[in-house]
């Protein structure tokens, strides 16, 4: 259980999250953002439960979809550790939009995505659905606090993070490679 | 940048990266349909080939290049006691019609046994030509003899086995290592030099001839070198991916399995099993036009063939309880590796030449030991398959 919810951190990062909108001055809507997180969790959910036929629908066996989902999980954190945050865009005026956004593509990124479906089928939906929800609530936090951190210690974290999901998406490829 | 360009060209990234992913690691996994009926009688047909080309001798063709339409000579005296002991395990499972040109292979092998100086000083005896003795060459010729035991229930060779058991034994190490030569100069092991091959073979035949006659006591030096292979040798001897695809090791562990193992050999069959399921799986990612593109050329039927002998083998310790869960997993796998490899061999016909009827091919040539391991996997595929 540790071990996933720590995939999902990383797959998500929060700090990534929280660098989502460029800086303004308009007031937080912590209701538009949770109902973001809420959609994403429920995404990651849909995934996580229809990982067998998914896996069934590609002809996939669960090993052989494990190493490309450590493959996903790595190449994302390397992008992040090389290149840093994506940059900020605008944030959406209305509600409905902003939700949209933080549920799609801050909160949902490919990680979360391949995660859910592997973790599914080798810990168990319980597993899947803590993970998820962890993830995109620390993300959904990163967000909503995101006025309160140094950019230049953002930015850092965003990069520490992704080296941290390099190492944890090898290890998942490696445990594919293996994996029935 | 706005909010909807960015989810558009974020659209566009996982489009591009999962259309990358399905042409790579994601590539289908293409499994056949397979018999048992249908693996039998491709391993039939295979067993075909090498009676068909065996020499009166009872040597047998070494390979065959079917663009120049020349047999290849490269003999290779472990691959000769090797194709020998298929042809036994096939006898094992009823195919006695092979007992006679198996004999004769088996003769040409007894003809070349040669004296050796045993540690104990008691008879003992390599399978060479030469100045000096593979350890491998003698362990396949002991393997055939123990199969040839439990086809025939005749036990004239047993003394042979013994001594080959010895000679097997003279080469183990202190720590279980299996040195690989034998030199008759020097009337005793050549120092310092092992092989990826060999340990396994000699430890699945000291296991087989431990099975046949118990009171030679050869389980002692049997668990010394398991303990080896599966704690230490893949370090030891610098050999990747660990665990080493061993299909030796695996018949090693399948013979003295009822003897009891511990937790370290469940352990390195757990993950040998997992070795193998990730090879063939990869290799059933060759079954599209693409995946084959994304993940190069099939390999020699002898190459696949290991892979199906080291699963068949590790299923078979699958009714442990410690590897009770990886029962269906492993079967399920063993029959798509299974099936793939008897869609790849040439179907004997009336128009098809006995150089190739029955045989695996691989950039134009046949090799004996593709017949063999390809028979010998098909076989051990049987129960798994419908």
């Amino acid at each position: 259980m540790t071990s996933a919810i720590l995939a999902f951190l990383v797959a998500v990062n929060p700090a990534a999250s929280a660098r989502a909108f460029t800086r303004d001055r308009r007031p937080d809507r912590p209701v538009a953002i949770a109902i973001g997180a809420a959609i994403a969790v429920a995404i990651l959910v849909a995934l996580a439960a229809a990982s067998e036929t998914l896996l069934d629908a590609l002809d996939l066996s669960a090993g052989t979809f494990r190493l490309g989902a450590g493959v996903v999980v790595a190449v994302t954190g390397l992008r992040w550790l090389v290149l840093g945050p994506s940059e900020g865009v605008a944030e959406p005026d209305s509600g409905r939009a902003l939700s949209g956004f933080v549920a799609f593509p801050t909160l949902l990124t490919p990680g979360a995505a391949v995660l859910a479906v592997t973790v599914r089928l080798s810990d168990g939906l319980g597993t899947a659905v803590v993970g998820a929800s962890v993830g995109a609530a620390a993300g959904a936090a990163a967000l909503l606090w995101r006025r309160r951190v140094p950019v230049v210690i953002g930015a850092a974290l965003v990069r520490i993070i992704g080296a941290a999901a390099v190492v944890i998406g090898i290890g998942i490829g490696v445990d594919g490679v293996q994996t029935m | 940048m706005t909010a909807r360009r960015r989810v558009r060209a974020t659209l566009v990234a996982w489009a591009v990266g999962a259309g990358i992913l399905r042409l790579s690691l994601w590539a289908p996994e293409v499994c056949p349909s397979l018999t048992a009926a249908e693996a039998r009688a491709a391993a039939v047909d295979s067993a075909g080939w090498i009676v068909a080309n065996q020499a009166p001798d009872g040597e047998y063709l070494y390979a065959w290049d079917r663009d120049t339409g020349e047999a290849v000579d490269d003999y290779h005296l472990g691959r000769h006691a090797g194709v020998t002991m298929s042809l036994y395990q096939l006898a094992v499972a009823g195919e006695l019609d092979l007992v006679e040109p198996a004999d004769r292979g088996l003769e040409w092998m007894l003809d070349r046994l040669r004296p050796t100086v045993s540690p104990t000083g008691e008879p003992a005896a390599a399978f060479t030509e030469g100045r000096t003795a593979k350890l491998g060459a003698a362990a396949l010729l002991a393997v055939s003899l123990a199969h040839r035991r439990l086809a025939t229930g005749d036990t004239r060779h047993d003394e042979t086995m013994v001594a080959l058991g010895r000679f097997l034994a003279g080469q183990q190490r202190p720590d279980g290592s299996m040195l690989n030569l034998y030199s008759f100069a020097d009337d005793g092991p050549v120092p310092d030099e092992t092989s990826i091959y060999s340990t396994g073979e000699a430890l699945w035949a000291l296991a087989m001839i431990h099975e046949a006659l118990p009171a030679a006591g050869f389980d002692r030096i049997a668990w010394t070198t398991l303990d080896y292979v599966t704690i230490s040798r893949d370090e030891v001897e610098g050999y990747a991916p660990q665990p080493w695809p061993d299909q030796w090791a695996a018949y090693s562990l399948a013979e003295m399995a009822e003897w009891g193992l511990d937790d370290h050999h469940v352990d390195y069959a757990r993950r040998l099993i997992g070795r193998y399921a990730g090879i063939v799986r990869f290799d059933a990612q060759r079954g599209t036009t693409y995946g084959s593109l994304t993940h190069g050329p099939v390999p020699r039927g002898s190459g696949v063939g290991t892979w199906i002998e080291g699963l068949a083998a590790l299923r078979t310790l699958t009714v442990d309880p410690r590897l009770a869960d990886l029962d269906g997993p492993t079967a399920e796998v063993l029959a798509c590796g299974a099936a793939r490899l008897a869609e790849r061999q040439v179907e004997p016909g009336d128009d098809v030449p006995p150089e190739e009827a029955g045989a695996w091919f691989y950039a134009g040539e046949t090799r004996m030991d593709d017949q063999q391991h390809a028979a010998s996997g098909l076989l051990g595929a049987e129960p798994v398959l419908p």
